[in-house]
C-alpha cells in the first residue's frame, strides 16, 4: 500500500529531452508529448469535470496552452507537474464558468449506446464473467462518479490527483500550490467525505 | 491518543506516509478500538476502489482534433500579426477602439458646437412668412416700384442665387434692456413694420442707397392711434426692430421676413440678407444693439455674394418669460 499504489510516473528525463527538441524547432516532439500524456490528462479532466465532452474540451485546451507556452518553458519543475498544473487550472476555470454551471450535462442523442452518464461504454472492458456482474460494475462506477461530482472543488482536486491519478503528496503540493500539510489534511477530509457518500458500496 | 486524532491520521496511514512512531500509535489504537478499525477498513476500501477505476481514455482522434484547433488558432494569429506588424506596433484592439471612439466624439462635438451655442437661447416657433401677407396688403403702393425695376435683371439674380444661401446664419441678439422695453411694449406687434415683396427681390451692391425715410414711412403706414404715432417719433436706435433695420440698410442689406411669437405676437426673429463683404461691419453694428450670440466662425464661402442672417431677438429676461 502507500507508495506502491501510485501509478507509474512519467519519465521526467524523456519529457525534458522532448521539450528541448520542441524548443529547438522539432514540431513532432510536441506530438510525442501529447501522445505520452493525453491519457492521464484526459482522465484527470474526466473525473474532475464529470463529463466526457467537457473533459475532451478541457484536455484539448490544456495542450493548446502548453503548445503556446512550451517555447518559454524553463524547467523549473518537471514537465508533467507543469502540465498537470495547467490542466487543473483549466478544469477549475471550466467549473467556475457560468456556462458550465447552468448547462445540463450533455448526453449525445444520436448514439445512446456509446455514453451512459458520460461514461463511454467502450472504455469499460467487459471482462466480467456475466452480464449481471458487468451491470453491477457499471452501477458502482456511476455511484462513485456521482459522489466525486458532489464534492466541493478543493476536495475533488486532491482526490483526483491522489487517488485517481496516483500522484505523490509533494507533486500535488507543487501542482496545486498548497503546502504539504494542507494537501494531507484536505485529502483526509475529502476521503472521509467521499466515504460517507459511498457508505453503500465501501 | 483519542479517536478523533486517530481518525485524522488514517488517510496518511493508508498512504504509508506517517513516521514510524505515529504509525505505531495508530497500529496500537486500532487493535483495541473497533470503531476506528472499521473506519480504517472502509477508508482503505474506498482508496482501493478509486485506485482501481479504469482510466477513461480520450477519443482516438484526440491528436487530430488538437491539430485542427491549433491550425485555427495559428491562422487567427497570422491574421492579427498581419494587421499590426506592418506598422511595427502592437496595440490591443480595445485601446484602438477607444481611440477611434474618442476621435469620433471629439469631432462630432467640435463641429456641432456652433449649433449648440445658438440652441442655448430658447426657440420660439413661428414660421410665418409675414412678408407675404404684408405684400398683399401693400400691393397697391408697391406696384409702381416693381414696374419700374428692369425685370430681366431681377430674374437673372434670382436664378443665380446659389442654393447654399438658403441656409441662413443663425445669430441671437440678447437685447439691451432699454431697447427690449420698446420691442415688447404693449401693442407693438400689431404695427410691426415689414418689408414688402419688392425688397425680397431687390438686388444689392448696385450702389443704390435706400433712403432712411423708408423706415419712418413704414412706421407710419402701420401706425394705429396716437400711442403709435408718438412711438414712431422716438429715435430709431431706441427701438430694436427699427434699429436693426437701419443697421441692415446701412450695409446695403434688406429684411426678408419677420417672425412673430405664436402666442404673444411679439417679434421673435428677423431674416435679413446682406452683401457678404459687409459682414464684419454688420456684426459690429449688431453688437451695439445688445449681446450677440452666434457661431464662432460663420462659414462664408468663397465667391458667396450675399449672406442670409436670421437674427433672433431675445429679451434680457427671456428665462422668466418662458
Amino acid at each position: 500500500m502507500g507508495e506502491d499504489s501510485q501509478k507509474p510516473a512519467a519519465n521526467p528525463e524523456e519529457d525534458a529531452s522532448l521539450v528541448k527538441s520542441f524548443q529547438a524547432g522539432r514540431g513532432d516532439a510536441f506530438d510525442q508529448l501529447v501522445l505520452k500524456h493525453q491519457n492521464k490528462i484526459f482522465n484527470l479532466c474526466y473525473w474532475y469535470l464529470g463529463d466526457y465532452h467537457e473533459a475532451n474540451d478541457s484536455a484539448q485546451e490544456t495542450f493548446i496552452k502548453v503548445y503556446g507556452s512550451l517555447k518559454n518553458f524553463r524547467f523549473e519543475s518537471a514537465f508533467s507537474t507543469w502540465l498537470y498544473r495547467i490542466a487543473v487550472n483549466t478544469c477549475k476555470n471550466k467549473l467556475k464558468s457560468s456556462a458550465y454551471r447552468h448547462r445540463s450535462k450533455s448526453i449525445p442523442i444520436g448514439n445512446p449506446g456509446e455514453h451512459d452518464n458520460g461514461v463511454p461504454a467502450v472504455d469499460l472492458k467487459d471482462d466480467a464473467s456475466s452480464p449481471l456482474a458487468a451491470l453491477e460494475k457499471k452501477e458502482r462506477i456511476r455511484h462513485i462518479k456521482a459522489a466525486i461530482d458532489s464534492l466541493p472543488a478543493e476536495h475533488k482536486e486532491v482526490v483526483t490527483l491522489r487517488d485517481i491519478e496516483g500522484l505523490a503528496y509533494e507533486e500535488i503540493a507543487q501542482i496545486t500550490g498548497l503546502n504539504l500539510g494542507t494537501v494531507k489534511s484536505r485529502l483526509a477530509r475529502a476521503r472521509l467525505d467521499l466515504r460517507d457518500k459511498l457508505r453503500s458500496i465501501v | 491518543m483519542e479517536c478523533p486524532e486517530i481518525k485524522s491520521l488514517l488517510s496518511e496511514y493508508i498512504d504509508g506516509t506517517l513516521d514510524a512512531e505515529t504509525k505505531e500509535l495508530v497500529d496500537q489504537h486500532v487493535l483495541t478500538c473497533g470503531h476506528c478499525r472499521k473506519e480504517l477498513a472502509s477508508l482503505r476500501a474506498l482508496v482501493q476502489e478509486l485506485g482501481s477505476l479504469e482510466s477513461v481514455e480520450p477519443p482516438k482522434d484526440f491528436l487530430v482534433q488538437l491539430h485542427k484547433r491549433l491550425d485555427k488558432r495559428s491562422r487567427f494569429s497570422i491574421l492579427v500579426r498581419s494587421l499590426f506588424l506592418p506598422f511595427r506596433i502592437k496595440i490591443p484592439l480595445q485601446v484602438a477602439g477607444a481611440v477611434a471612439m474618442a476621435v469620433l466624439v471629439f469631432s462630432v462635438f467640435h463641429f456641432q458646437r456652433e449649433e449648440f451655442k445658438v440652441a442655448e437661447v430658447p426657440v420660439v416657433t413661428l414660421k410665418e412668412e409675414v412678408a407675404k401677407q404684408q405684400a398683399d396688403n401693400m400691393a397697391g403702393t408697391e406696384k409702381r416700384a416693381l414696374e419700374t425695376r428692369p425685370r430681366p435683371a431681377l430674374e437673372k439674380t434670382a436664378l443665380k442665387r446659389p442654393p447654399r444661401e438658403a441656409r441662413p446664419i443663425e445669430v441671437a441678439l440678447l437685447l439691451r434692456k432699454d431697447l427690449a422695453q420698446r420691442a415688447y411694449g404693449p401693442g407693438k406687434a400689431a404695427e410691426m413694420p415689414l418689408r414688402s415683396e419688392k425688397e425680397q427681390f431687390e438686388t444689392f451692391g448696385a450702389g443704390r442707397a435706400l433712403p432712411s425715410v423708408d423706415v419712418e414711412g413704414e412706421e407710419k403706414s402701420g401706425g394705429h392711434g396716437e400711442e403709435d404715432k408718438a412711438r414712431s417719433k422716438l429715435p430709431e436706435e431706441r427701438d430694436p426692430l427699427v434699429g436693426l433695420k437701419h443697421v441692415i440698410r446701412s450695409v446695403h442689406g434688406k429684411v426678408l421676413s419677420v417672425e412673430f411669437h405664436e402666442e404673444t405676437k411679439q417679434p421673435d426673429a428677423l431674416l435679413a440678407q446682406i452683401p457678404a463683404s459687409r459682414w464684419g461691419e454688420f456684426e459690429e453694428q449688431l453688437k451695439a444693439l445688445g449681446d450677440l450670440k452666434m457661431p464662432a466662425e460663420p462659414r462664408i464661402e468663397e465667391g458667396q455674394e450675399n449672406l442670409q442672417i436670421r437674427i433672433r431677438l431675445v429679451p434680457p429676461n427671456h428665462d422668466q418669460r418662458e
